[in-house]
């Protein structure tokens, strides 16, 4: 029987890491975090939800796509939630420096083509940690994606069309997690996430991105439970859909990034 | 198995809700972070076989003492530094000055939620940015005791007998599908002799972290090694002893070990064998 090909870069021996980037492969860094997603989903909820994607994309390329997935960034900057038990955040200047750091290595190592797949909403330093490799020298090229980036629309379509209110911890991320970890779930403990409705309409007076204007708050404030949405309305059916789309959307990224000239 | 049940062997933090968390610090639960690294152990070892092998211990041991001991594990700060290996075109390795920031901002952030103990479980030798970084932390007040705890620990004496090859044993036992075997062969440890005028005298009692930091920083000498240039295979002339079995036995006493120190940080809040603390 053939030796099914390793994906994780953990897994690797030396040989098969120098062998892969030789050939050029795609390197995948998995972009997660730990923090609170309501009464009944686990802290680890955007990491796992995003390595599924990735690892089953990988999985599903390898014979013909030669790419090596690296270890997931599970910490991650948390900073409207920082003050949620649980939710562990890092300066998003620290998590700059450790992403481009690692860019810049990457890019030493001779590999050419990267993507940042992100699972966290917060996770805004990306972006950043991308302009710095860019102007410091980094000659790979570098991709960003997320785990929204192909199930937006149909998110769009049904769950936020149904109910305004979806947003974290909601229908669509249990869902999903229904369906990845189910024995994750605390069943007992599903109910409707909703901002303090007093609080809300304050923070609206000032938060009008329609006209330019933001506002970061502190989510402890006006998250009675750390979770907006209803996670009642989470099925394992839309979850495994969920998951499905976003495996099919990474393993045609994949395929995009591996036939550019 | 029952919801309640199976809280009470819950101890990784991803799996826990924020809920559980807050339960778990009032009960004055041990944070333990894995402390990571992929480095190059050999031409037939994954980069990442100490992430598995600590990784292993830690879940085991905590499964020991929970409830009675209530365990919080940490996601694996997988990437670490390497400096031995920077020549190495695949392996990959993170500034100290950027992973000490990292830790750093780590044990605050844990503090801030009212651990009162963290244990750091170095997963390699390498990442000498730990120690400097717990000093520093400490200089800024920081509440939490910070244990320090040697990838050696529990298996010292056999560490001194077999330096190299108990990675492999111990990989045997825990995902012999990873090993390359065909890569496993019985080879002489290759070793060239150092010139002396590479050493450089380093301050009494300064740590830094190389392969043969234990012997030559105890003489006040370091010599920042490159393995491409020294290289080591992770087998030795004793390779005969190196088998599944003898990996059980390995991973077995480490996590009684372990077990029993959980027991007395928790207990004591100290740790009495004093090899521990040292990297």
């Amino acid at each position: 029987m053939l030796k099914k090909k390793k994906t994780l870069y953990k897994d690797m021996i030396p040989k098969e890491i120098e062998e892969l980037i030789k050939k050029d492969a795609i390197a995948i860094v998995p972009i997660g975090a730990v923090e609170q997603h309501g009464f009944h989903l686990p802290m680890g909820t955007d990491t796992y939800q995003i390595e599924a994607a990735v690892y089953a994309a990988a999985e599903k390329v390898i014979e013909e796509i030669p790419v090596v997935v690296m270890p997931t960034l599970e910490y991650a900057s948390c900073t409207s939630t920082r003050d949620f038990p649980g939710a562990i955040t890092i300066r998003p200047q620290i998590l700059i420096s450790l992403l481009t750091d690692l860019l810049h290595d990457l890019d030493k190592k001779g590999v050419k083509n990267i993507v940042l797949v992100n699972g966290h909403g917060g996770n805004n330093y990306i972006y950043s940690a991308v302009y710095e490799a860019i102007s410091g020298g980094v000659s790979a090229k570098i991709f960003i994606s997320s785990y929204f980036a192909f199930i937006g629309k149909t998110i769009q379509e049904k769950e936020a069309a149904e109910d305004k209110n979806v947003g974290h911890a909601c229908q669509v991320e249990t869902s999903m997690i229904m369906y990845l970890r189910p024995d994750l779930i605390r069943y007992e403990k599903l109910q409707k996430g909703e901002l303090f409705s007093h609080l809300a309409s304050k923070y609206s007076f000032i938060r009008d991105t329609s006209k330019g204007v933001s506002f970061v708050p502190n989510r402890r404030e006006h998250m009675k439970i750390g979770a907006r949405g209803d996670s009642r309305k989470g099925t394992k059916k839309r979850g495994e859909e969920l998951i499905k789309l976003n495996i099919n959307g990474f393993i045609d990224l994949l395929h995009r990034i591996h036939n550019q000239k | 198995m029952k919801t309640e049940e199976n809280l009470h062997k819950r101890v990784l933090y991803e799996e826990m809700t924020w809920e559980e968390v807050d339960e778990a610090i009032r009960k004055r639960a041990i944070a333990v972070i894995p402390v990571g690294i992929l480095e190059n152990n050999g031409p037939h070892l994954p980069v990442g076989a100490n992430l598995y092998i600590t990784e292993e211990v830690i879940r085991s041991a905590a499964q020991k003492v929970v409830p009675k001991v209530p365990i919080v594990i940490f996601p694996t700060l997988e990437y670490g530094n390497c400096t031995a290996d920077r020549r190495y075109s695949e392996i990959v390795s993170i500034k100290p000055s950027v992973l000490g920031s990292f830790l750093s901002n780590l044990l605050l952030e844990l503090d801030r939620k009212g651990f009162e103990n963290i244990l750091l479980v170095k997963c390699s030798s390498s990442n000498s940015y730990i120690l400097p970084t717990v000093c520093q932390v400490k200089e800024e007040n920081i509440g939490a005791e910070i244990f320090i705890v040697s990838p050696w620990a529990f298996i010292v004496e056999e560490r001194e007998k077999h330096p190299y090859g108990i990675i492999t044993a111990m990989l045997m036992y825990l995902k012999p599908e990873l090993i390359s075997w065909e890569n496993l062969t019985k080879k002489e440890y290759l070793i060239r002799k150092i010139p002396k005028s590479y050493f450089m005298k380093i301050p009494a009692g300064e740590y830094f972290d190389t392969m043969f930091s234990g012997k030559l920083s105890a003489e006040g000498v370091i010599f920042i090694s490159d393995k491409q240039n020294y290289p080591i295979s992770d087998i030795r002339e004793d390779s005969d002893k190196l088998t599944a079995q003898y990996g059980e036995e390995l991973i077995k006493h480490k996590v009684n070990g372990f077990a029993e120190m959980l027991l007395e940080i928790y207990e004591k809040g100290f740790i009495k064998n004093m090899y521990l603390n040292q990297p």
